[in-house]
């Protein structure tokens, strides 16, 4: 084994995730490489200089203010529509409209009804679809 | 009676020290039902880890503190877009880490970057030998000199002993990107080391 690979080896051996076969043939390896002993060792040692490095401390009144800035920011917020019925909901509802619309505009005379109905449907489209534009840019920006 | 064997297992989990995803689930749906205690106790259970992360990216505990802040409070407007509820703590982090990078690639920062202060980040207390203890320090020291890609890599992965899965998923990059810049982060430390050792006329 070359050095070149048996460093790429080194960490998956600290990980022990290194396979049986290619475990002993980098141990074969390291038992004659002194560079690459002394690069296990730094790996070594910066596994374990970062692994037992304390968590920090942020100070105590860290978390309620936190608290304190939601709770302000959810006072600020009044929703325009419920949870349940906002964005993607009512922007398929215009854009269902609109293919309605589309529909009703191409089918409507074919079928024998009034043009007039026809046009106020097709009428329909534009609205719909300006609404579901405006739907899904509301949705997108309060998110 | 399933119901109460589920809690009664969630309780014993609880009371062993552990925590299950349930919990942090139930705390989501509070949240998003308006109840604020619910966020609260998001908040309480996670700051400290988003805190770390942040402490370790920028080793500033007062950038760190505004970090964290402006995390869970991103997190709290965008509530009705996690879809991994029991995920909260991560999602969070990743937010954190994505506020961190931008942080640290601002131009303005370049001039100002502080070194991490020797009182804020002790060494192990169990590690008695001053040799080993300042080559500790030293390292620790050494990952603020990191790309922020790779430094990120680092932190994620040493935060709370995660998986390369995990920390890949913490910070929002896939497994493999992830792999290679924690193995270029190691290898710069390393070179790092050998330097400073070299500079201080240590032997190798």
């Amino acid at each position: 084994m070359r050095c070149r690979k048996a460093r790429a080896n080194l960490q998956a051996l600290l990980d022990g995730a290194l396979p049986a076969s290619d475990e002993a043939r980098l141990r074969d390896h390291l038992a004659a490489c002194e560079p690459c002993r002394g690069h296990l060792n730094s790996l070594r040692l910066v596994d374990e200089a970062l692994s037992t490095q304390p968590e920090a401390e942020p100070r105590p009144e860290l978390a309620p203010a936190i608290m304190a800035h939601a709770r302000a920011q959810r006072g600020r917020r009044r929703p325009l529509v419920p949870i349940w019925l906002e964005g993607w909901t009512l922007a398929s509802a215009a854009l269902g409209l609109a293919a309605c619309g589309l529909a009703a505009s191409r089918f409507l005379p074919a079928a024998g009804l009034p043009d007039e109905l026809a046009v106020q449907a097709s009428g329909l489209l534009p609205v719909a679809l300006v609404a579901a534009f405006g739907l899904f840019g509301v949705w997108y920006y309060r998110a | 009676m399933i119901a109460a064997l589920a809690r009664s297992a969630n309780l014993a989990l609880l009371a062993l020290g552990g925590r299950t995803s349930d919990d942090d689930t139930a705390l989501v749906a509070r949240a998003r039902e308006g109840d604020p205690s619910g966020f609260d106790e998001i908040v309480r259970r996670h700051h400290k880890r988003v805190y770390t992360l942040a402490y370790r990216m920028l080793h500033h505990p007062e950038e760190a503190e505004d970090v964290t802040q402006e995390a869970f409070l991103n997190a709290y407007q965008r509530l009705s877009q996690l879809r991994e509820a029991e995920s909260v703590g991560a999602w969070v982090c990743r937010i954190a880490s994505n506020l961190c990078l931008d942080r640290l690639r601002s131009p303005r920062r370049d001039t100002e970057v502080p070194m991490p202060s020797p009182d804020l980040a002790p060494a192990d207390p169990a590690d008695d030998d001053e040799g080993t203890s300042e080559t500790v320090e030293r390292i620790r020291a050494a990952v603020a000199e990191l790309p922020p890609k790779y430094r990120l890599a680092v932190v994620a992965y040493y935060l709370r002993g995660h998986t390369y899965e995990e920390a890949a998923r913490l910070i929002g990059v896939n497994v493999r990107t992830f792999k290679t810049h924690l193995y270029r982060a190691r290898q710069r430390l390393i070179a790092m080391l050998k330097d400073s050792t070299q500079a201080r006329g240590e032997p190798p």
